[in-house]
């Protein structure tokens, strides 16, 4: 297990959730001003979506939101469902934290700062374990004081445009594994009505379907078997979730 | 079990995650169990539970972390049996 993280990164935590806050009004108003108006993407049921992410984050205890992965900004269209730009300045903890690869967000500096800005902690997917556990203390430290964190179990947008078993990395089991308090698991399966594959952003004026499903993955196993265990429980509920989407949409939209 | 007997299960229990099975063939303890024969590295935690269950032993994350070739996953499996 991790140490505690210690004063000078719990320090540069704040600091990044300070800042962040401080710019949420008009960077988040740019940002969906943009999506809504200028890509012209909607979300299919909003209203339920943002009551039952309401409800389930008016708890402070530690929830994951595990979703499939297939654009570089599913982060900000799961931020678009889950609460209005006004309702994440009133209750900044709502807003989850994300978990970017540095090689994908790292190497530009709008990305850099956008995910800065918008509670992001990246990893080097190819790091070392020292890094790796660097990253797993913040976000357990975070966890626990009841912030919400955003992750794709997948590790990347996945290729074939469906969830992807070969490429599941056991992070999220061992995040849970880790905290040593029930942990809850938001999953979330998202899709666009015209998306087939995997791309950098979705088609301009996409529809989405999304929804969610909360649980409480529990294991009696130990070390990366547990790891294993835990993060087979949320990959299996997303494939069910997508299962459903495929057995009740038409992915082509028509 | 002598290295070549744990050699041969190391092989065997890779065999369903190898991409490239052209390597399989002409394996030594020198191929590279990412590079050389395309084990998708999200899927090592899933071979080295597979060493844990075959072989009856303890693998930890430190020791895991260094099993890149055959080489060093039979002479880890060698020293705890």
């Amino acid at each position: 297990m991790p140490e505690k993280i210690n004063l000078k990164e719990q320090t540069e935590l704040f600091l990044q959730w300070f800042l962040g806050q401080l710019v949420i009004l008009p960077l988040g108003f740019v940002i969906i001003a943009y999506l809504t108006y200028g890509l012209k993407y909607r979300i299919r049921e909003l209203k339920r979506l943002r009551k039952q992410y309401r409800e389930i984050i008016h708890s402070k205890q530690p929830i994951l939101i595990a979703s499939n992965h297939l654009t570089m900004i599913d982060s900000i269209i799961l931020h678009m469902a889950f609460n209005s730009v006004v309702g994440y300045f009133f209750n900044y903890r709502s807003l989850s934290w994300n978990m970017p690869a540095r090689e994908v967000f790292g190497t530009n500096w709008r990305w850099k700062y956008l995910t800065y800005l918008g509670k992001s902690i990246p990893v080097d997917r190819n790091g070392s374990r020292e890094h790796h556990d660097k990253v797993l203390r913040k976000t357990m430290f975070l966890l626990k004081k009841g912030e919400p964190f955003t992750i794709f179990p997948e590790g990347g947008r996945t290729r074939t445009g469906k969830i992807d078993i070969q490429n599941v990395r056991y992070g999220i089991g061992s995040i849970i594994s880790n905290l040593d308090t029930d942990c809850r698991v938001l999953c979330v399966y998202m899709r666009g009505d015209g998306q087939e594959q995997y791309s950098n952003f979705p088609k301009k004026g996409e529809t989405f379907y999304i929804k969610a499903d909360l649980i409480h993955p529990k294991t009696d196993a130990t070390g990366i078997r547990a790891h294993r265990d835990l993060t087979m429980q949320v990959v299996n509920r997303l494939e069910d979730m997508e299962k459903e989407y495929f057995e009740t949409h038409n992915p082509s939209g028509e | 079990m002598t290295e070549n007997e744990i050699k041969d299960k190391v092989v065997e229990i890779l065999k369903p995650y190898v991409r490239n099975t052209d390597n399989l063939g002409s394996v030594s303890n020198s191929t590279h169990i990412i590079t050389d024969l395309e084990v998708n590295s999200s899927r090592l935690v899933d071979v080295i539970l597979a060493f844990e269950d075959e072989f009856d032993i303890e693998v930890s994350d430190e020791e895991a972390d260094k099993v890149q070739t055959i080489g060093d996953a039979v002479a880890m499996i060698k020293a705890k049996i």
